[in-house]
């Protein structure tokens, strides 16, 4: 269960109407060089449909112009069975590095990023102009519904600047682990706070506003056809479990080609 | 050795390192571990070439030969994607082949001398760690030698 719920609806409401387009102008491309009058004779109704799309022909590029942007969108959007198997291909790695600790589900994750480069926000903080550069999460492991408006800042011309383990993980482009961070939520101490905030790349006020019950991150980068696409970062709430897995190559290339089709 | 040959990552990162030949950086990524290779004869251009298949397919360009070495890096990623070699009767038997494996290395040194440390100097130490390790058969099997 993921929030992409009213995209997926979106994706087939689009595919539907594309259809109903599609089929509509085929229907007016063939009864164009149609004789409305011949047709009248025997089925009254239907020459006055003939007739009326003779003289309304013209809807037809509107019709075809609507093909092209439903189309647009349905790329954009993404088709739900690959986003349905990346949240599958998401939970099985989380079971293939932390399954052996019977651990709630939420205490170990695996979340996918998507670098953009402009992020939609309704309200803006005036400690966060609006900036360029963002790793927006966009699917991630577990069973229950997910909300989270936890983006990373990547700036594009100043790597040093890129927020989060995901941020340094994308201006590096490899593997980044963190791990033996202090625990926030049971020692949330000045020093704890510093600590986690140098470590983690983020500012100790932004681990303040909500503070992480993550212990040790791993960062991966991902890419499809050799450009950076995102990241993928896993976090635990215990502080030394996550290490290099096998499944991180088979995630690195089912993700790149499932990613191929959004 | 037309057919590929697979490569295992683990295997790569504890291969017995070629004197000279780049050392490893720490935390490579994924994508930099090439997972096969092989190596034939084009039978259009006359070359011999060694290809590397990743994880991902992306196209590629060809570096200006260097000698008798060009090298095919990826148009995205920059990493080394395969070698063309320009190959003559001079480079026939052990001496030639050691030859073009030294030309191929020095080739693969050049990408990092050229730019500087670089994000796919990892990819570059890989794949020259492979050259080092199977270069000689890759070559040989190809050449019939």
């Amino acid at each position: 269960m993921t929030r992409r719920g009213a995209w997926n609806t979106l994706y087939k409401t689009m595919t539907w109407f594309q259809w109903g387009l599609g089929v509509t102008a085929a229907v007016m491309s063939a009864s164009l060089g149609v004789d409305a009058g011949k047709i009248g004779q025997s089925w009254n109704a239907a020459g006055k449909v003939v007739s009326w799309i003779d003289a309304h022909a013209w809807i037809l590029l509107f019709m075809l112009l609507g093909i092209g942007l439903v189309q647009l969108v349905r790329k954009l959007v993404g088709p739900p069975f690959v986003w349905e198997t990346i949240h599958r291909l998401l939970h099985h790695v989380r079971d293939d590095v932390f399954g052996a600790h019977a651990d709630p589900v939420q205490h170990h994750r695996v979340t996918l990023f998507k670098h953009v480069r402009w992020r939609w926000r309704w309200r803006f903080r005036e400690d966060q102009p609006r900036r360029s550069g963002w790793l927006v999460p966009v699917e991630r492991s577990g069973f229950t519904p997910w909300k989270t408006k936890v983006a990373f800042w990547v700036p594009p011309n100043d790597p040093d600047a890129a927020e989060g383990v995901a941020g340094r993980t994308w201006v590096t482009q490899k593997p980044c682990e963190v791990s033996s961070l202090p625990d926030l939520r049971n020692a949330p101490i000045d020093q704890n706070f510093e600590d986690y905030a140098k470590r983690t790349w983020v500012s100790v006020e932004w681990l303040r506003r909500e503070p992480p019950d993550a212990r040790s991150f791993y960062g991966i980068p991902v890419e499809i056809g050799g450009k950076p696409w995102g990241v993928v970062v896993l976090d635990s709430r215990r502080p030394n479990l996550i290490k290099g897995d096998k499944s991180f190559r088979l995630l690195a290339t089912v993700l790149g080609k499932l990613l191929e089709r959004t | 050795m037309n057919e590929w040959l697979s490569l295992n990552p683990d295997t790569l990162l504890q291969l017995g390192q070629e004197a000279g030949h780049a050392v490893l950086p720490t935390g490579l990524s994924t994508y930099d571990f090439p997972e096969a290779v092989r190596s034939y004869q084009d039978q259009r251009t006359k070359r011999l070439l060694i290809e590397f298949k990743y994880v991902d397919d992306e196209p590629w360009s060809l570096t200006p030969f260097t000698g008798p070495v060009a090298l095919r890096i990826g148009r995205n990623s920059k990493r080394l994607l395969g070698i063309e070699l320009d190959v003559s009767k001079s480079h026939e038997g052990t001496a030639g082949r050691e030859t073009l494996l030294d030309g191929i290395h020095q080739a693969i040194s050049g990408l990092t001398a050229a730019g500087g440390a670089t994000p796919r100097d990892g990819n570059y130490a890989l794949v020259d760690r492979v050259i080092g390790n199977l270069g000689r058969n890759l070559l040989a099997s190809t050449t019939g030698q």
